[in-house]
């Protein structure tokens, strides 16, 4: 729903966008307003106050009569030009009537005006007089040009064009006559500034509801793609806690003891590793400097594990023999004693090691070289605790993980091949942690 | 067909708001505010009808032309100029038109408005004189134009006062306005012509002894030692058809401009005695330069001048009327029998 949403709010504003343009470029009125007003029914024709200045202070007038006529054309204030005219058969032009023509009246009402000389007032109209003897021409026609008041006159012959520009907006006016007698057509020219209210706002609007549906998308997507992680990952560990109870297990007794010396006991530590299988103090150390110093580090006496050499007779009351003198028989015997009491546990440990990905501390700890190491591994067996605080905690991981591949390793293959899944399952669990 | 409908009104919406573009309504025209008090035509504009006048009275005076010195002058100026004309014609080299000065000193224009327009300018001394003259202006119509009303002299010793000039407009007083000053313009012209004729009678006004009413004095005086056995001088005053042009001044007061027409007649009262006049009034009764004329009856010689009054306000501490301005007294008819 948002993606439609989104989709449709985009839309919208792309349009509105390009509608707001369309209002400045191909649908932004003309800049160029010219209105006219064919020949009137009049001796002259003048304009009102504001006329000329109407759109804007610069105004081309052409005014256009018979060819063989003479044109006369004067600006002067509104005042002047009403009080001049007053009397007179004149056409007046109040204004627009559209943006193509001009509204005009003839006669109209000149009680506002000046009063011109009560000998002009007086005397008849010349639309009176044209009335009875239309061929006449107004003699004022021909003192139009000549007048004081007008601040521009031009005259020509036919048709005359004059750019004008209005300084004192609101007062001034144009009369025109041509020496026919008919007052000439008249056009009014502006160039206005193309402006349109409308389009600025209408592409602001626009672009940001656009903006708004592209953003909407954006997250949208982002929500989706998360949603498919999330999901992907909780399928994946629905399968593998299928996979786990698929798996086979194996049970580890409790180990307990009476006292501390059957805990110390060669014969309590053999109780203790039937018990759990052979299991009881397996760990792996890993090759780190830490694991190092550990295997290296001086024993004292107590902590040393003097292992009962059975088979050996007498060398097995002489540990120091082992320890003093490596060259010698006995010490090669308590030596092969060593390994086989050591391999029977480690045996399983350098397997786990192989299967969590640790072979190469697994090589190391099959070096022979690395007698030490055992040592250290078979001290730690003595004090499991502290050995497991000193590697630290992914120690202790491998070390549980050693545990359980020893109990699985107990239920042969399968278990096997189980604690791999486990390994991959939990790396790929590290992995969606860092992403998420 | 679901999915063409959010196209359909795509469309419609952009139909719609493309209408706006051509939806305004032409504006209607808004006039300036006619309160505001404005000259009836500026000082450049004025300056150049000035031109234009002064050009236009040259032509004619070089052709002593009437009619073309109608064309930028208007009466009393017309009047007295033509009378000119009339003693040129027949005195020739041995007459001088009056100079005019074109040079402009000052000018104050009446507002607009209410015709006739005025105008008044102090301009320089023409040539040939030392005295500063006062030319008035007059539209006496819209469709009239600008012309010369009257040329007068500043007398010497005359201060012209400062007139009331406000958004650029002098102020104009109508003939029979009295408000605020001694008496009306009109009263001021009558009572001038009645104590110049009386010689005591000034109808209630008071007027500062001034050099024409001098001169006019000196002019019957003469005539009538001339005649003086045969005959009377009598001299009359009237106020001239031209009427007044008035200005408010700074001080309450008015500048008063008017025209006064007199008239000389010399009536032969001795049986069979008879008047020899030469001079202007010789020549214009003969139409000869240098001619004579014989009275044996009755002579009427009508001259006319213009007289500038400074009019103070009423209440004002000096109530006496000054004249501080006067033409030539242009002889204008001879009339003999």
């Amino acid at each position: 729903m948002r993606r439609i949403a989104s989709a449709a709010l985009a839309t919208f504003g792309l349009v509105a966008a390009l509608i707001g343009v369309g209002l400045m470029t191909i649908w932004a009125p003309g800049s160029t307003v010219s209105a006219s007003v064919s020949q009137p029914e009049a001796a002259f024709i003048r304009t009102d106050p504001g006329v000329i200045d109407l759109i804007g202070p610069e105004v081309t007038i052409t005014a256009k009569a018979d060819a063989d006529a003479d044109v006369t054309l004067a600006f002067g204030l509104s005042e002047d030009v009403a009080a001049w005219a007053e009397g007179l058969d004149v056409a007046t032009v109040t204004g627009l009537k559209d943006w193509d023509n001009l509204d005009v009246v003839v006669g109209g009402d000149d009680a506002a005006t000046p009063s011109a000389s009560p000998e002009e007032s007086a005397a008849p109209s010349p639309s009176a007089e044209d009335a009875e003897a239309p061929q006449d021409v107004d003699p004022n026609i021909a003192k139009l040009a000549d007048s004081d008041m007008w601040i521009q006159v031009e005259q020509g012959k036919g048709e005359i064009s004059v750019s004008y520009r209005v300084a004192d907006t609101g007062a001034m006016s144009l009369i025109a006559a041509s020496s026919d007698g008919k007052a000439p057509e008249l056009t009014l020219e502006w160039e206005r500034s193309v402006s349109n209210s409308y389009a600025m706002p209408i592409i602001v609007i626009g672009g940001l509801v656009a903006l708004i549906g592209v953003l909407i998308f954006v997250l949208d997507s982002q929500d989706r793609r998360r949603s498919a992680g999330r999901k992907a990952a909780r399928d994946r560990r629905v399968d593998r806690k299928a996979s786990r109870a698929a798996a086979e297990t194996a049970v580890l007794s409790q180990v307990s003891s009476d006292s501390a010396e059957a805990e110390e006991s060669a014969e309590g530590r053999s109780e203790q590793d039937a018990q759990t299988g052979h299991a009881f103090g397996a760990g792996i150390l890993p090759a780190s400097l830490a694991a190092q110093e550990f295997r290296n580090r001086e024993l004292s006496d107590e902590d040393r594990i003097v292992l009962d050499a059975t088979d050996e007779g007498d060398s097995a009351g002489e540990p120091e023999g082992f320890t003093a003198n490596p060259e010698a028989g006995e010490g090669r015997l308590n030596e092969a004693a060593l390994w086989e009491a050591v391999t029977g546990e480690l045996a399983a440990v350098g397997s786990a090691e192989e299967d969590t990905g640790e072979a190469a501390d697994a090589g190391e700890a099959a070096d022979a070289g690395e007698v030490a190491g055992a040592e250290a591994v078979v001290a730690e067996a003595a004090e499991g605790v502290e050995a497991q605080d000193l590697a630290g905690p992914e120690d202790a991981e491998t070390v549980d993980a050693s545990q359980a591949t020893g109990a699985e390793r107990n239920a042969e293959a399968e278990g096997q091949s189980a604690t791999e899944e486990d390994s991959d399952e939990d790396n790929t669990e590290d992995e969606e942690n860092t992403h998420a | 067909m679901r999915k063409y409908r959010g196209l359909a009104l795509a469309m419609g919406a952009a139909l719609a708001l493309s209408a706006c573009a051509n939806s305004e309504e032409p504006p209607s025209p808004s006039a300036a505010s006619t309160t505001e008090i404005r000259p009836a035509i500026t000082t450049e504009r004025f300056a150049t009808v000035q031109e234009e006048i002064f050009a236009s009275i040259q032509s004619a005076d070089s052709e002593l032309d009437v009619e073309a010195l109608k064309v930028r002058t208007a009466d009393p100026f017309t009047r007295m100029r033509a009378g000119q004309y009339r003693l040129k014609n027949i005195l020739a080299d041995s007459f001088g038109l009056e100079r005019l000065s074109t040079s402009s000193i000052q000018t104050a224009i009446s507002p607009s408005g209410h015709y006739p327009y005025a105008a008044i300018s102090i301009m320089d001394a023409p040539q040939g004189s030392n005295l500063q003259t006062i030319d008035v202006f007059q539209q006496e119509s819209a469709r009239e134009n600008w012309a010369l009303w009257g040329v007068l002299d500043i007398l010497p010793g005359a201060t012209i006062p400062a007139l009331t000039v406000s958004d650029g407009s002098a102020e104009v007083l109508a003939p029979d306005s009295s408000e605020e000053l001694v008496a009306s313009p009109t009263e001021v012209l009558a009572a001038y012509a009645s104590l110049n004729e009386t010689g005591d009678d000034s109808k209630g006004l008071t007027f500062v002894d001034d050099r024409l009413s001098q001169t006019l004095r000196s002019g019957k005086e003469a005539n009538t030692a001339a005649v003086e056995g045969a005959g009377t001088v009598t001299m009359t005053y009237t106020p001239g058809d031209g009427g007044t042009v008035s200005f408010g001044t700074d001080d309450g007061g008015a500048l008063v401009i008017g025209q006064v027409d007199f008239r000389t007649k010399i009536d032969v009262t001795t049986e069979g005695a008879t008047i020899k006049l030469g001079s202007t009034i010789g020549s214009l009764g003969t139409g000869q330069a240098g001619g004579e004329i014989e009275v044996s009856g009755t002579l009427d010689a009508n001259y006319t001048v213009l007289v500038a009054f400074h009019v103070p306000a009423e209440g004002s501490d000096d109530q006496s009327v000054q004249v501080v301005g006067a033409s030539d007294p242009i002889l204008l008819s001879v009339k003999n029998g």
